[in-house]
């Protein structure tokens, strides 16, 4: 008994020996797992159920020039589903809120159910308000389906299309070149929502959240304490008068063309159209896709295209204002210089023109807008016998003019805030020379330039700052659409005088025609009178052929009032509708008058302008 | 009641409301707060009820009436296993369950005490001797019997525990090569499956040169033909192993492969492992707390509340707390050791020894696979993981053993 009871103590001793050398390999185990590579492990937890999540800011709303909102922002709702968490549900209710077939209602979660069945899925995108009230009540019947709310524009007035521009989701191409944008994001994709795409976003937050192994969110991570916030966008004090781009885009309404009003002491675009417009509320929501391309598609009306920008025209008539500014400052004519009118039925070298008495002075030429007048005001300008060779001292002589019409904002693209923008055309010697060989062309090649016809093409954004320029007296300020953005100017630009090379004294003469045109007997533009103000402006006619064939004469006509310390500058350009007085004179009118006086009395005139 | 041996009680209670947390935490919902109980864990809660019923029922029972039964339990015990073979529900491929409605049972877990039973009564008696091979044989049918209608379920670790036996086995008498022999067939068995089959052969070599010159140097010829026998059937186990890793299911062989690194997570297999490390290794040195493991909060380990329950007490009670589970299913173990040895009764100390082992074998095989060390097998961390009929079986077999000891002090 002794020894086997000595012999049990041995076995329990090598038994309890065995459990320790167990046991100490696990404490080892464990020392490596949470001592040597704790952190590297509590990492990969936290790697695990951490996920950020971003979140979004506000878009800055779009503001006029006082106060009232163009831009918006609207609250839709998208319906979202996590099959797994789904059950079995009245489809023909779902089917008839939602306003979807049942078919189509299988075919989606089929999709959503092959997609993930544990995450969530887009069921139904950007529902309304007014179907969201009806759902929302209903929704505890649908196990597995949630709303998730999401901000899209809205736009409480249907105008300004093509100055407010619309956003859009961001494409691949734009997430590889900035990586701020993520998929689904949204961003301006045309107009101020375009350009001034980094104040109106905002910046994006993140916040911490935990997830399962499922992948779905819990709690927030440390009670947000690495969260930053969402910081939404500026909001935009737009230059425009909202009462002013309404009523200018219900006279646009059934033509075709473009209307710019300024403010010229400022450079502020007061009203901004391009007809024909459409409804920005139709690049919005779910339909978005479909109308923007009806819009596309339609291409006899372009209504996506901003022709007060990118149509460029011959400017007509009105392009004699600043020849005669660049003539006077140069000295070729004196404010008395005349000019014999040949009528219909001129020799050859001079242009024709409608019938009316010989103009005596400057300020007649541009009353009667006389193109024999200008013709020789601009050969003046170009033949000013430096060299005996006319086909160099034509040479001389546009290179002169050239600079001078360069300072007016022609030949140039204007520095509007808005994406695109042309540049029109002034041509210039070595045009010429391309043209006709260096040095084998003189004035007779081009004479129809000094009645801006010919090679000249502007945009009306020019022409609307021509007309600025001359309400400045010699001076404009960039055209542009924002005021300020949060607190801030935009550019600097937009407080910089750009002067012409043309000195103020000249211009009074030339005003005083413009304002001959408007008031005195005999005048082109009788139609943009306005009683109780003093309307200054220029007609003009401008021919235009369409694969070589003659078009109706576009019209327009720019203009500013008062005419001492002007208010508003304008330009209306109809396109193939005759003469300048018939159309564009007394849309402006209209609008002269309701900016200046904050309401029409003329109803009569109105009802015959909108048809 | 005054001879009842109260440290074990204690050292049971700790692990039965301890365990009891770990399974609230790792199966509660993952935004509930530190109040919250899971239905899982009111489950459990309901077994921890049956369970301390039981012990206080069995403490009220005579130890001879006990004893008595012994072959009777184990008879019932086999009835058990071989109708759970028949009117089983399959659960994951395996037919190891009674199903009552909601309530099920695992007949299995009811083998480790009936089979312990069983043993501790047929070596008891007092002309049976380990060193005889009908004995031995007996032992061998005793355990077999239940262990070969357990891997017909099929479930291999369950059927693996009674391995723990050994540990008894050797220290009531068995030839030392018997284990030495069981653990080389164990070790070219898994060499065979991780490597090839020449490896093996290798080892095999191996093997029989040392045991030949340990049992040369003892002169000892029956040992000399023993190590032949070992050496032959195991070189022939290794030739097999490759057709034998064929018959295996598909997810031991992911497992096997898996341990070894021989399959680079072939299903997704070593998912597990490697979450459970992750949630092991990110409980770092102090103890996060309860409620607070970010592996365990957000389920990241599968079947955590059931066999990976380790892995949750890791994270939230880090080094420190782990270390101190370790130290204390060491005195658990060794308590029971020790009042093993203590017992006057044979009977008694083998039981003791049975119970001793089988924890210890359950917490070697459970935390070594939630660690990483070991295969992914099937068994739960004993008190601690979920589940009736574990919780309910192991109390059962401790109070028993408590129920004698303290009977066996009485008489003293």
């Amino acid at each position: 008994m002794d020894m086997s009871s000595r012999d049990f103590d041995i076995k329990y001793n090598k038994i309890l020996l065995f459990v320790i050398v167990v046991l100490s390999i696990f404490a080892l185990r464990l020392f490596y797992l949470q001592v040597w590579k704790g952190n590297a492990y509590r990492d990969l937890a936290e790697q695990n159920a951490l996920r950020e999540i971003t979140v979004y800011p506000a878009r800055g709303y779009i503001l006029d020039r006082n106060g009232e909102i163009l831009v918006q922002n609207e609250a839709f709702y998208d319906l979202m589903v996590i099959p797994k968490h789904m059950s079995k549900f009245d489809t023909a209710e779902l089917s008839s809120l939602l306003g979807i077939s049942k078919a189509d209602i299988e075919k989606r979660l089929a999709k959503a159910e092959k997609y993930a069945r544990r995450l969530p899925s887009l069921f139904e995108k950007q529902i309304n308000k007014e179907t969201f009230a009806l759902l929302q009540g209903k929704l505890y019947k649908y196990p597995g389906f949630y709303a998730q709310t999401r901000t899209l524009r809205q736009y409480p007035k249907p105008i300004a299309a093509h100055v407010l521009g619309y956003i859009g989701e961001v494409n691949d191409k734009i997430i590889k070149d900035n990586p701020y944008y993520k998929q689904g994001d949204y961003i301006g994709l045309n107009g101020l929502e375009k350009f001034y795409e980094d104040e109106l976003r905002g910046k994006k937050g993140k916040s911490y959240v935990t997830v399962d192994v499922h992948n779905i969110e819990h709690s927030i991570y440390s009670k947000g304490k690495f969260d930053t916030a969402a910081e939404a966008g500026f909001p935009l004090h737009s230059t425009l008068d909202i009462k002013l781009q309404e009523l200018a885009e219900e006279l646009m309404k059934g033509k075709r063309g473009s209307i710019v009003a300024i403010e010229p002491e400022t450079g502020e675009i007061l009203a901004f159209v391009s007809a024909p417009c459409y409804n920005p509320n139709l690049l919005v929501g779910r339909e978005r896709g479909k109308n923007y391309g009806k819009l596309y598609a339609d291409s006899i009306n372009r209504p996506l295209f901003d022709r007060a920008l990118m149509a460029q025209y011959p400017p007509g008539s009105i392009f004699k204002l600043p020849q005669a500014l660049i003539a006077l400052q140069h000295g070729v004519i004196t404010t008395h210089f005349s000019a014999r009118c040949y009528g219909k039925n001129p020799p050859k070298g001079i242009p024709g023109c409608h019938n009316h008495p010989n103009c005596q002075n400057v300020r007649d030429g541009v009353k009667q807008s006389c193109n024999p007048y200008f013709q020789q005001v601009f050969k003046k300008m170009i033949e000013q016998d430096i060299h005996k060779s006319r086909f160099l001292d034509a040479r001389v002589g546009l290179a002169m003019w050239d600079e001078d019409i360069s300072s007016f904002g022609f030949g140039q693209r204007l520095g509007i805030d808005l994406p695109n923008c042309k540049s029109g055309f002034i041509p210039d010697t070595s045009f010429y020379d391309r043209w006709y060989g260096i040095n084998h062309w003189a004035y007779s090649n081009f004479y129809s330039v000094s009645i801006g016809q010919g090679e000249v093409l502007l945009v009306p954004i020019q022409m609307a700052n021509l007309a600025a320029i001359m309400a400045n007296r010699g001076y404009y300020i960039t055209p542009h659409l924002c005021r300020k953005i949060g607190d801030s100017i935009p550019d600097a630009d937009y407080t910089t005088k750009h002067y012409t090379s043309v000195e103020k004294k000249y211009f009074d003469e030339v005003i005083l025609g413009m304002y001959d045109v408007v008031h005195a007997a005999g005048g082109t533009g009788h139609n943009a009178a306005v009683s109780g103000i003093d309307v200054c402006g220029k007609t003009g006619t401008a021919e235009n052929y369409k694969k070589g064939i003659k078009q109706a004469d576009h019209a327009v006509f720019i203009g500013f009032a008062p005419m001492n310390n002007p208010k508003i500058a304008i330009s209306v350009f109809v396109e193939n509708s005759g003469f300048g007085g018939t159309w564009a004179a007394p849309i402006a009118s209209l609008l002269i008058e309701q900016y200046i006086n904050g309401k029409i009395k003329r109803a009569d005139l109105l009802n015959k302008m909108k048809k | 009641m005054k001879h009842i041996d109260y440290k074990l009680i204690l050292f049971y209670l700790f692990f039965v409301v301890f365990g009891w947390f770990n399974i609230n935490s790792a199966s509660s919902g993952m935004d509930a707060d530190a109040w919250s109980i899971s239905p899982t864990a009111i489950k459990q809660l309901i077994f921890i009820g049956i369970s301390f019923l039981l012990a206080i029922v069995i403490l009220l029972i005579d130890r001879n009436v006990l004893i008595n039964t012994s072959y009777l339990l184990y008879g019932i015990g086999t009835v058990f296993l071989i109708g759970v073979l028949i009117f089983g529900t399959k659960i994951s491929g395996a037919r190891s369950w009674f199903q009552f409605g909601s309530i099920s049972f695992q007949p299995s877990e009811f083998a480790k005490v009936s089979v312990s039973m069983a043993l501790a009564s047929f070596l008891s008696n007092y002309h049976v001797s380990l060193k005889s091979l009908k004995a031995i044989i007996i032992v061998c049918i005793i355990i077999l019997a239940n262990a070969i209608l357990i891997l017909l379920q099929p479930d291999t670790g369950s059927a693996l525990i009674f391995a723990a036996l050994l540990i008894m086995l050797y220290r009531e008498g068995l030839p030392g090569w018997i284990i030495i022999t069981f653990f080389s067939i164990i070790f070219i068995l898994v060499a065979a499956i991780a490597f090839n089959w020449w490896i093996a052969a290798l080892a095999v070599l191996v093997i029989t040169a040392v045991a030949f010159l340990i049992f040369k140097i003892k002169r000892n010829l029956p040992n000399i033909l023993v190590a032949v026998f070992i050496c032959l059937a195991s070189t022939g186990i290794a030739y097999s192993s490759q057709y034998a890793f064929g018959k295996l299911q598909s997810h031991q062989q992911d497992r096997i492969n898996v341990l070894f690194g021989k399959v680079h997570d072939p299903k997704g297999i070593a998912y597990n492992i490697n979450q459970s490390k992750i949630a092991i290794g990110s409980g770092k040195i102090i103890p996060q707390g309860y409620m607070e493991g970010v592996q365990t909060r957000y389920k990241f380990i599968p079947e955590q509340h059931t066999d990976f329950i380790f892995s949750a007490i890791a994270e939230e009670w880090g080094f420190m707390g782990c270390i101190g589970l370790l130290l204390a299913f060491f005195f658990f173990i060794k308590r029971i050791f020790m009042l093993a040895e203590l017992q006057t009764l044979k009977y008694a100390r083998i039981l003791g020894y049975c119970l001793g082992s089988i924890i210890f074998f359950q917490v070697f095989i459970n935390i070594g696979m939630v660690m990483g060390l070991l295969p992914v097998i099937g068994i739960p961390l004993p008190f601690f993981s979920y589940g009736g009929s574990s919780m309910i079986c192991l109390t059962l077999f401790l109070f028993i053993f408590i129920k004698i000891d303290s009977q066996g002090r009485e008489l003293k």
